[in-house]
């Protein structure tokens, strides 16, 4: 167990909150060895020009607010921002949208982050009445929301679990490469399913957490956006 | 350490029947009647109304047996229930199968008589099978302390846990029709005393069960469940059906017995992860525990096929390689073998179509058969006997035989019959599954059968689990 990660549970927890931020998540994942996108919690328009450019074009914004667990509804979502005035206009546009909705709101930030390239994964988790926390893996996009094609199983796995999760999948052509298609490093996503079956063991106070889009390639594993629900005390 | 508690359920040394009567029809006869039949321990038939039953006296009550008590089967109805369910625990007794029916399955009140029966159970520390259940057998100790009619042949190694009484009964009558034998049944019904872990890790231990069935509608401690069963199979097989996979049957499945069915994704998440081998339906169920039990694990997927009809021949081979495993082309040296046997007309490539020459049927299903046994290609024999070679006593004789002796010689290589034939030749089929030699009805159940023996064992092959002399 790191002790950065009970911090960060403990954070949101002392803040009421079952759900944490996008970055508190992603700290959580990283405190485990699990690759996640470059981000920078920027609070003003300037910060988010600097973290850009320190990033390098094109970066995603994506909207900070304990109130937004889904920021795509609210428009709080960018990506492939190109430029400096761009980031700027984001900015304020995600803001005065989710004000739009919400009134006055805990607006903390935006998160800036790098934009990857690769194959869309997803790695999430759920909770089984009978069963307890399973971990399931999925090629993302159409795969996940048309075919249902994803696989689980109970926590903690083994290497030849997350081996034959990936080997279930109906889609696994698609990361193993296929007609010249760039392929994705398997051994990294098994590193990555152990790392998360692990952090699940830990936190048994983990009640349901959606690492989507998770992109990989031929180079890593990269989780571009994650949310991590805690259990209602 | 096997658990004392659950094996005074199989292996008591007394039981009392509480509800004895001698009225034809009634649950207490039945249940008198099974358990006299074939067990040679002692019996004590409780009933106030009765002086004997079944020549055997009857006293009033639990209190006035003159022994301790292993096991008390209990018949009466479910108000009277808990109170007899005290006494047992003052004299001691150490298991009781509920038979009664009306309990937590029934709503609110019998769900407070359900409770007030497992609160003096366990200050007897009582291990409770049921309540609403169908009740057990230990085939090898000729007890019957079940529903069902008659006392099963001993000698059996397959035991089988069900939570449905009725059809999982059903499933166990068919199969003692296939020839199969059995060790320990348990119908365990509303579960109110015993949790599934208790009973795999029991029967885990129990030497005399060498194939695990389960038929479930729900785990209860389902972790726990799952963490026993990742210890058994590496040792023996479990397989397991569940219904309730779908949201619809799910709600039946809790009216039905107050169970609560969790999410499918779950247990087919635990079943891959721990080994246990998934059937999709009772005969599926049979089938599986039938190929397990009577013949060795194949070593590969290759799948050789006998048949009399290339049209089921090559039906059987796409249901083959649909269920992961694999209809290679013979080796030229084997073909060349077969040739010399059969028609010019026929095919040696595999499937082997020796054609309709049912004069000659005895020696090709018989030499055919051990070549495949011979070569280093083949991991499983799949003969079909189709129809008109199905009609044929002497064929059937002649598989079994070539099976036993092959066998026998030490290959180290299953054969499975695919059985397509009519109801009139079934007394043929008699012949080969008393020789243990197991027949699946039809190329689909034949393939999803074979695939799921084989599927078992890739999950040993990838965790380096040795199944050598299996």
């Amino acid at each position: 167990m790191t002790g950065e990660a009970a911090n960060l549970i403990k954070m949101a927890r002392d803040e009421g909150r079952n759900f944490m931020l996008e970055h508190e998540a992603k700290a959580v994942l990283r405190s485990y060895g699990i690759s996640v996108t470059q981000d920078m919690f920027c609070r003003t328009p300037d910060e988010a020009v600097h973290a850009a450019r320190r990033i390098g074009y094109p970066v995603a914004m994506k909207i900070v607010s304990p109130q937004i667990v889904h920021k795509t509804e609210f428009g709080g979502v960018r990506l492939n921002i190109a430029n400096d005035e761009d980031v700027k206009s984001a900015f304020d546009e995600m803001f005065s949208s989710a004000r739009k909705r919400l009134g006055d709101f805990d607006f903390r930030g935006v998160l800036v982050s790098e934009m990857v390239r690769g194959h869309e994964m997803i790695i999430g988790s759920t909770r089984d009445a009978q069963f307890g926390q399973m971990i399931m893996f999925g090629i993302g996009g159409i795969n996940v929301e048309v075919f249902r094609d994803v696989s689980y199983r109970l926590v903690p796995i083994e290497e030849i679990d997350a081996l034959e999760m990936i080997s279930e999948l109906k889609g696994k052509k698609l990361i193993e490469g296929y007609r010249g298609s760039e392929r994705v490093d398997t051994n990294i996503v098994v590193s990555t399913l152990l790392a998360v079956s692990r952090l699940l063991c830990d936190f048994d106070e983990i009640e349901e957490m959606d690492l989507n889009p998770v992109f990989g390639n031929a180079k890593g594993v990269k989780v571009a956006d994650a949310r991590i629900f805690l259990t209602h005390v | 350490m096997k658990d004392e508690r659950i094996d005074a359920i199989f292996n008591p040394k007394s039981v009392a029947l509480i509800g004895a009567s001698n009225k034809e029809g009634k649950m207490g006869y039945v249940f008198a009647k099974n358990i006299i039949d074939g067990y040679r321990g002692k019996v004590y038939m409780v009933n106030p109304s009765e002086q004997q039953v079944f020549g055997l006296t009857c006293y009033p009550n639990v209190k006035s047996i003159p022994d301790s008590i292993d096991l008390a089967v209990i018949v009466i109805p479910a108000k009277a229930v808990p109170k007899v369910m005290e006494e047992l625990a003052e004299k001691g007794t150490k298991a009781a199968v509920v038979i009664t029916a009306g309990f937590s399955e029934a709503g609110p009140e019998g769900k407070k008589l359900e409770e007030e029966m497992m609160v003096a159970a366990n200050k007897g520390k009582i291990k409770v099978v049921g309540p609403n259940c169908f009740g057990i057998y230990n085939c090898n100790i000729g007890l019957n302390a079940s529903l069902g009619v008659g006392t099963p042949p001993r000698g059996g190694d397959i035991s089988f846990v069900t939570q449905s009484g009725a059809y999982g009964m059903a499933i166990f009558a068919c199969a003692l029709d296939h020839h199969m034998k059995f060790a320990k049944i348990m119908a365990h019904g509303n579960k109110a005393g015993i949790e599934d872990y208790e009973i795999l890790r029991y029967l885990g231990e129990d030497d005399e069960t060498k194939v695990i069935c389960l038929f479930l509608e729900s785990v209860n401690k389902g972790r726990e469940f799952f963490e026993e069963a990742k210890k058994i199979t590496p040792k023996k097989p479990i397989v397991a059906t569940k219904t309730g996979r779908t949201a619809g049957a799910a709600r039946a499945a809790a009216s039905h017995t107050a169970a609560l069915a969790g999410s499918f994704t779950a247990y087919e998440a635990a079943f891959k992860q721990s080994g246990i081998i998934f059937a999709r339906n009772g005969m599926d169920l049979i089938n599986i525990a039938k190929g397990l039990d009577w013949q060795p694990l194949p070593r590969g997927p290759r799948v050789g096929i006998v048949t009399n009809s290339g049209g089921t021949g090559v039906e059987l081979a796409d249901l083959c390689e649909e269920a992961g495993l694999v209809v290679p082309e013979l080796s030229a040296e084997t073909q060349e073998k077969i040739k010399e046997l059969i028609p010019p007309y026929a095919s040696a490539r595999n499937p082997v179509d020796m054609t309709p020459v049912w004069p000659k049927f005895v020696e090709l299903y018989s030499k055919i058969i051990e070549i495949l046994y011979e070569c280093d290609e083949i991991d499983i024999i799949v003969p079909i006997i189709l129809q008109r070679a199905a009609m044929m006593p002497e064929v059937c004789q002649a598989v079994a035989d070539t099976v036993n002796k092959c066998l026998a010689w030490g290959y180290k290589k299953p054969t499975y019959v695919c059985w397509v034939s009519v109801r009139s030749a079934l007394g043929n089929m008699d012949i080969l599954q008393k020789n243990r030699v197991p027949c699946f009805d039809w190329p689909e159940r034949t393939a999803r059968a074979v695939g799921a023996i084989y599927g078992y064992v890739e999950f040993l092959k990838r965790r380096a689990i040795s199944f050598e002399g299996r």
